[in-house]
């Protein structure tokens, strides 16, 4: 069997996408194997050009999903990359559904209505809810994504007093300690911490509702719901040492995993080596790559069955 | 004036006009199939009777300083400068992979933006712009095409540029405890042999890195004066003494060379969230200055295309 080769520039359209009054850089690839009418909408999480991805990643990913016969489209959000706007403040509770709903009107209107969404860290969040929010999606690949809702710099500050405590007290963290501007962050966000612990005491004392801490986010749980009933697939990809596998792994316990028990094989796991930020450029590709060959069959189409160049 | 009639945007291409400077911006592919390269020309509203070609840096430092390029060069066509940007093949958008990057190459996109940018707003005054690494092929076009220079924080001599992404290498996998602690002799011999050594996430390709052993930027400009701007971006309040020895030798050869000093937080080989957060979440770090530069950029351009260069 011939092998069917990656997409190139030829195969790809740069377009500035409207949205509300920015306008949005993207770029989109049309297969090279025969069509099967299914776009997969590419998303980074923060970044000074969020079209290209860590390390060439949506390049190279785009090129080879062409080889399976599907469409992509990999944008710039606002106040990045070349498109207009300032960019926002990045939360995984609010993630930029508005840019998503603007790139899924493009596709619509290149007469595809139905699409995968795929993101890296914050910007799987962002792919899963705009699977969730979006008309036509078959799934959505998460990798490494933190199913708790927390801000940047912040993760720590929102666990359990417990888990903060066996955190900072870590090996790992301790080590570090000797660096002066590692023991001034861990003594600011202690104090961090106990000033939300007291807080969260005084208003308990006033009767108002303790918020419970959920090792994933409700928002999470209600999409990854939402998407089995409506038997769209998703895929979870984490590196086994990343923190927020462990994360995923306490999820498991509590909502989140009578979701996925009951998903009928809907969910699914994958696990790398190591940890994802952590590994080569080309190996964090490659498995991947590979996690998606077995996985997009499931997501229906005409995917081709022709071996590829990647292979 | 604007774009003259016969310069053409491909059916891969797209443009935008933003609403209140009248700039035209240009996204598209040019050159060969399966060799192009993806570029962005700003065309200022009017007549442009400058030019200027921006070449970024390569691996993490191309990710980081993306937007900062773009907002230069909407703040430079703001001023009535036409400004080329584009990504280096085998990165970005463009065509191939990091295995066929090399000087040569690198040269060569330089030179094709160069005639793309006369092609797209007719411009015969031409500089060249240089971000670290992209400083010295900058300046070897410069050079040959006997134009003006600006480079900011450049790379003084490559062999440096990639000590330093090996030691950057090697300290991270010291404080994450990596059991393979490879010495720098090791490192190389990986690249000799696999033809590719991951550093920090970006695959850094055994040609390019052959290709450019020896190189410097004193090397490029020999000693054909030039009118030149060098931009120092950190925090140092003094111009850094790498940088003073270079400018002396410079004035020594009868370059005018007109430094500026831009306050920002750089931690280039490294890929640092941090750096995309400001307070609060807010702004990315030192991304408002580069839309300040574009007045001194305009400014010195102004003087410095007027000045004879040798070739």
């Amino acid at each position: 069997m011939s092998a069917v080769p990656e997409a190139t520039t030829a195969q790809e359209r740069l377009v500035f996408i409207r949205a509300d009054r920015e306008e949005l850089l993207a770029v989109y690839t049309e297969p090279t194997a025969p069509s099967n009418d299914i776009a997969v909408v590419l998303f980074t999480g923060r970044s000074s050009v969020t079209s290209i991805g860590r390390s060439r990643l949506w390049t190279v990913l785009a090129r080879r999903l062409a080889t399976l016969g599907f469409h992509s489209l990999r944008i710039d959000h606002r106040g990045t990359g070349d498109s207009t706007g300032t960019e926002r403040p990045w939360l995984l509770h609010a993630p930029f559904l508005d840019d998503a709903e603007a790139a899924a009107a493009w596709i619509r209107e290149q007469g595809i209505d139905q699409f995968v969404t795929m993101g890296t860290c914050g910007g799987a969040r962002l792919a899963l809810a705009a699977a969730q929010a979006i008309p036509g999606a078959r799934g959505a690949a998460l990798f490494c994504p933190p199913v708790r809702d927390v801000l940047k710099g912040d993760s720590s500050e929102t666990l359990p007093m417990g888990e903060f405590m066996k955190r900072g007290l870590s090996w790992r963290n301790l080590s570090r300690m000797r660096q002066k501007e590692v023991r001034q962050r861990y003594i600011a966000r202690t104090r961090r911490k106990l000033s939300r612990a007291l807080k969260d005491r005084r208003s308990r004392g006033k009767g108002e509702p303790r918020t419970e801490f959920a090792w994933a986010s409700p928002l999470v749980v209600s999409a990854v719901r939402d998407l089995v009933e409506r038997q769209a697939h998703v895929m979870f990809l984490f590196g086994e040492d990343d923190l927020y596998y462990g994360d995923y792994k306490r999820a498991l316990d509590g909502k989140l995993g009578k979701v996925v028990a009951h998903s009928d094989g809907l969910v699914t796991t994958a696990l790398i080596p190591d940890r994802f930020h952590r590994l080569p450029a080309l190996e964090v590709q490659d498995h991947i790559w590979k996690a998606l060959q077995d996985w997009l069959p499931s997501v229906g189409g005409k995917v081709s069955a022709a071996t590829t160049a990647a292979d | 004036m604007g774009r003259p009639q016969s310069a053409e945007v491909s059916s891969r291409g797209t443009t935008r006009v933003d609403g209140a400077t009248g700039v035209e911006e240009i996204e598209d592919f040019f050159g060969p199939d399966g060799d192009a390269i993806a570029a962005c020309t700003h065309l200022p509203k009017g007549e442009a009777e400058i030019g200027l070609v921006i070449c970024p840096s390569l691996f993490n430092e191309f990710i980081k300083n993306y937007r900062r390029d773009v907002l230069l060069a909407r703040g430079l066509a703001a001023h009535g400068v036409a400004v080329q940007r584009f990504h280096w093949r085998g990165t970005g958008h463009s065509d191939g992979d990091h295995t066929t990057i090399t000087f040569d190459t690198m040269r060569e996109d330089v030179a094709c933006a160069a005639t793309q940018l006369r092609a797209m707003s007719g411009v015969t005054k031409l500089a060249y712009l240089g971000t670290r690494f992209g400083a010295l092929p900058a300046a070897n076009v410069a050079v040959a095409d006997g134009a003006p220079l600006a480079v900011f924080e450049p790379v003084l001599d490559a062999g440096g540029f990639f000590r330093e992404g090996f030691r950057a290498k090697m300290m991270a996998n010291l404080k994450t405890k990596d059991p393979q602690q490879l010495t720098r002799e090791q490192l190389l011999e990986e690249l000799t042999v696999t033809g590719s050594l991951d550093v920090l996430g970006d695959p850094v390709g055994r040609a390019l890195y052959e290709s450019t052993a020896g190189r410097s930027l004193a090397g490029e400009l020999g000693d054909q004066p030039r009118p030149m701007l060098l931009v120092q971006l950190g925090a140092d309040l003094e111009l850094r003494s790498e940088f003073s020895r270079a400018v002396t030798a410079l004035e020594a050869l009868g370059f005018d060379v007109r430094v500026e000093k831009v306050g920002s937080r750089e931690v280039w080989w490294f890929f640092d969230e941090r750096e995309f957060m400001g307070e609060n979440n807010n702004r990315p770090l030192g991304m408002g200055t580069f839309e300040e530069l574009a007045p001194m950029v305009a400014d010195w351009l102004a003087h410095a295309v007027n000045q004879e260069v040798a070739r």
